[in-house]
């Protein structure tokens, strides 16, 4: 896969992701009124840096309620943007208005997790690397594959030590982790939860298939293009369970939008004459 | 080849604070502690002790009478499958989960500290439900903090985290100066 091509699906999957993320944050505005959670007296007074920048005349109006929409609606707009352009193909202009859109959903989404310090979760920076990734390569094609590479590799990095922080835990390795998570009613399903815990030993090989294969991440960039590929349709798959079950829409749309980057660094990486000596 | 230097410098930079950010270090910590942009994830989902339980914000008024009116709960749970498409509230959850959490920890390292009630996720809380609206006969609101595993008809009990003092509700007038009916935090502890 070409740093083009990897760029355009990566912008395209992500310009989903961001579409429903600032809808989301559009219909639940009231929350960062005065009368909700993220209500601009609170915010304001959060880290000290925050709290700089809540005084500061240039980002003040990102702290008040209404101006703070002005961010969701722009990455509304740039993620159209992006999305039309990226189904346009991979023309000079094209790629441009892919960049200029990807740099403006980067800011937009960095001052509104400056603004709201609590309530972000890894789709979230997900995100914000897929979306630096592709503004950088759709602006340089000389520093495209530093980008994407920058992406598969803080993907590799997520899977791995998230697979190694379940290995070292007694409650992943003793398969009762996933009956714990999905018996929440935040982050679980009371059904998946009933059938876990009537199932203990499907629990246990869940548990430990969810272990083996985010610990596995990194050799899966030997297994060459159709690994890659291979690695990218289990990923798919298992935050589609997530969304599913735990109800973390954006997680599938942000790290979907990742994975090409994957298959990118693969492909760079069996083109290159380093793989003979990393065999 | 400027820019290839540039976003080779940034993209190491940025990976390697990534990286030593996973061991949750006094280094990794200090990152995180000066990344206000949430530039630096934490890739460790559900792991190494996952969540298995859940921290719901409770609150309740006292009246004029002295009576106390029923619980209720500030974003109780969405458990539909509707949310693997649409899910807009869950960041304001994950917020009350996220503060819950901090205040819970703050107050249990804290102890009698009178402090522990004007920390940032403790007045957020606070604020937060002291802005809900109130009947006329309201004088003072509580919340809770509690833990709960499993659905609310289940056997377990919920266990009580923390409980705020009474706060004084006050006039009906917003802080931005725009007239409305909720009241908003006195200032008062109660």
């Amino acid at each position: 896969m070409t740093a083009e091509r990897a760029a355009l699906i990566m912008g395209g999957i992500g310009a989903v992701a961001v579409l429903i993320d600032s809808s989301e944050t559009l219909w639940s505005r009231t929350s960062l009124s005065s009368t909700g959670i993220f209500a601009p007296r609170v915010v304001r007074n959060g880290r000290s840096l925050t709290a700089a920048m809540a005084r500061s005349r240039v980002f003040s109006w990102v702290f008040d309620y209404p101006s703070v929409l002005v961010l969701p609606v722009l990455q509304l707009v740039a993620a159209l943007v992006v999305l039309v352009a990226a189904f346009n193909g991979l023309g000079g202009q094209q790629r441009t208005a892919i960049g200029v859109a990807s740099g403006a959903i980067v800011l937009a989404r960095m001052l509104f997790y400056g603004r709201n310090a609590l309530g972000l979760d890894g789709s979230d920076q997900m995100l914000l690397i897929v979306f630096a990734s592709v503004c950088v390569a759709s602006l340089s094609a000389d520093a495209a594959p530093v980008a994407l590479c920058f992406a598969a590799a803080q993907v590799v990095l997520c899977y791995t030590a998230s697979g190694i922080a379940k290995a070292i835990s007694p409650v992943w390795r003793g398969g009762t982790a996933l009956v714990g998570i999905t018996g929440t009613l935040s982050y679980g399903n009371a059904r998946v939860s009933r059938f876990l815990t009537a199932h203990r030993s499907l629990a246990w090989v869940s548990c430990w298939g969810v272990i083996l294969w985010e610990s596995s991440a990194c050799l899966w960039l030997f297994g060459g293009h159709d690994g890659a590929i291979v690695f990218a349709a289990i990923a798919v798959s298992f935050h589609v369970g997530v969304a599913l079950v735990m109800g973390l829409n954006i997680f599938f749309w942000s790290f979907s939008a990742a994975l090409p980057s994957v298959v990118f660094l693969v492909d760079y990486m069996h083109g290159s004459a380093l793989m003979p000596f990393l065999h | 080849m400027a820019v290839t230097v540039i976003a080779s410098v940034v993209a190491t930079v940025w990976f390697g604070a990534t990286a030593v950010a996973q061991f949750r270090s006094g280094v990794g910590r200090r990152i995180k502690a000066h990344d206000p942009f949430a530039l630096v994830p934490m890739w460790t989902f559900f792991a190494p002790t996952p969540g298995t339980r859940d921290l719901r914000l409770l609150w309740r008024d006292r009246l004029v009478d002295g009576t106390l009116a029923p619980w209720h709960e500030l974003l109780p749970p969405d458990t539909g499958l509707r949310r693997a498409l649409w899910n807009p509230w869950k960041r304001q959850r994950k917020a009350v989960f996220d503060a819950g959490q901090l205040a819970s920890q703050i107050a249990a390292q804290g102890g009698d500290d009178p402090l522990v009630f004007v920390t940032f996720p403790f007045v957020m809380l606070l604020a937060a439900v002291s802005a809900l609206p109130a009947s006329p006969l309201s004088l003072a609101r509580q919340f809770v903090i509690v833990g709960t595993t499993g659905t609310d008809d289940g056997p377990q009990e919920p266990q009580l985290i923390l409980a705020s003092r009474w706060h004084d509700l006050v006039a009906p007038e917003d802080l931005t100066g725009a007239p409305s009916n909720a009241p908003v935090l006195s200032g008062q502890v109660a």
